[in-house]
């Protein structure tokens, strides 16, 4: 009776550990699915990497703000530059009026 | 029992056992396959199935970053591809400031010699006005009263005009002189306060001048002085030789004329002891007088060299 007890529990065994076979090969398919899912994303990934090292820059930001100060000094020193050059040009035609004014009033005679 | 087992008629029988082994065998073995399958390693499938989708949103999460990160840079560049843009207009303002500091320059340049040119017209007219206005006679009583009524213009100078009065000549400040007259020869504070600097400039120069000559000439006073006391010394040394000299010749010549002397004494007195005449004693009063003579030459010499050494030490002293 032993004998029978423990082929009936073999039997069993065998039954369950086949029930179980037929699930776990449902998930072994999704984990392979999964590996390659991943296998893809790593390569996408390391695309990216590759792709982020090839362009990879210190912001420029900074060093075009500080160009645009600069422009911007430079516009309003040429606006200044521009008003006094304006004011000798008026100084020079006034002087200039000045003095034939007084050469005529004050002739060098002979 | 073992015969029951075996037995058809009580047990299962042979064939019955048989089959129970192979069939027990059967499914040994199957979970034998079963045990030995992945399913009994450490971690079930499950959890790696899991295991593998957070693997999957962690790759998912890294690549949003690391695309993020891309368009990040790529926006960098997009904004680094416009900085030639900045720069080329910063040199262009660059260029336009250099430009318009250029033409200002040229024009304050312009301006100064403008300014230039008016100075020198200025003095030449001031000088011409001024040489033709002499002796130009000027009615000056409007502000000096009548004794100016006609006044000879003599010269004009920035600070005044020299007039030739019945007093005689004299300066008139500009500032005194009628606005026409003040206004013909341009007479201005700013023309008269640089006269009267350079003025006193020529008189402090003149002072120096004086000064300096003044010490050269006591230098050279004092030189002369030197050389003079030199000569005087010298002369003087040549003079103390010779006196010195010539009271040593008159001590020995004193002291020959009283040898002399002593021996036409001794020759006298012989004489005298042989009772004969003799005119000895004239020759003996001879020279003996010369012998004093001679002495007092010598003294005189002496002196005089005692004389000059002494003025050559005062000399020396001064």
């Amino acid at each position: 009776m032993r004998t029978i007890g423990k082929v009936f529990l073999a039997f069993s065994l065998g039954f369950v550990a086949l029930s179980c076979e037929e699930e776990d090969e449902e998930l072994k398919a999704q984990l392979d699915k999964q590996a390659l899912e991943i296998q893809a994303k790593r390569a996408e990934l390391e695309l990216i990497r590759r792709d982020v090292s090839a362009v990879r820059i210190k912001d420029p930001t900074a060093e075009l703000a500080e160009i645009t100060v600069k422009v911007e000094e430079s516009q309003a020193l040429a606006e200044e530059a521009a008003d006094e050059v304006s004011e000798l040009k008026a100084e020079k035609a006034k002087l200039e009026e000045e003095f034939a004014d007084y050469r005529r009033r004050y002739p060098i005679r002979n | 029992m073992i015969n029951d087992v075996l037995t058809s008629g009580k047990g299962p029988g042979v064939i019955g056992m048989l089959l129970a082994v192979v069939v027990l065998a059967g499914f040994s073995g199957l979970g034998l396959m079963v045990l030995n399958s992945d399913s009994y390693e450490e971690v079930p499938l499950s959890e790696r199935v899991t295991t593998q989708l957070v693997q999957l949103d962690d790759l998912e999460a890294d690549i949003g970053e690391r695309r993020e990160e891309l368009e990040k840079y790529r926006t960098f560049q997009n904004e680094l591809s416009k900085k030639p843009l900045f720069e080329s207009r910063l040199a262009r303002v660059d260029e336009r400031v250099a430009a318009l500091k250029a033409e200002s320059e040229a024009l304050i340049g312009d301006i100064e010699t403008v300014g230039t040119d008016w100075e020198t017209y200025k003095a030449n007219y001031r000088k011409n006005e001024r040489a033709r206005i002499r002796g130009v006679n000027y009615d000056l009583s409007a502000t000096h009263g009548e004794k100016f009524k006609k006044v000879k213009i003599t010269g004009a100078n920035p600070i005044e005009i020299r007039a030739m009065l019945s007093s005689g000549p004299r300066g008139i400040p500009y500032q005194e002189l009628p606005e026409d007259l003040q206004d013909l020869l341009q007479f201005d504070e700013e023309e008269a306060n640089a006269y009267l600097v350079a003025i006193g400039k020529m008189e402090a120069k003149k002072t120096e001048n004086l000064k300096k000559f003044d010490k050269l000439r006591e230098e050279a006073d004092a030189i002369q002085d030197a050389e003079q006391k030199a000569s005087k010394i010298a002369r003087l040394r040549r003079s103390v030789v010779t006196a010195t000299n010539r009271a040593r010749a008159k001590r020995s010549e004193a002291a020959k004329y009283s040898v002399r002397a002593q021996r036409e004494l001794a020759k006298v007195n012989s004489a005298k002891a042989a009772g004969r005449m003799t005119i000895g004693m004239t020759k003996v009063s001879q020279y003996k007088r010369r012998a004093a003579s001679a002495r007092r030459a010598a003294a005189s010499f002496e002196s005089k060299a005692a004389k000059m050494s002494s003025e050559i030490l005062s000399l020396r002293r001064r």
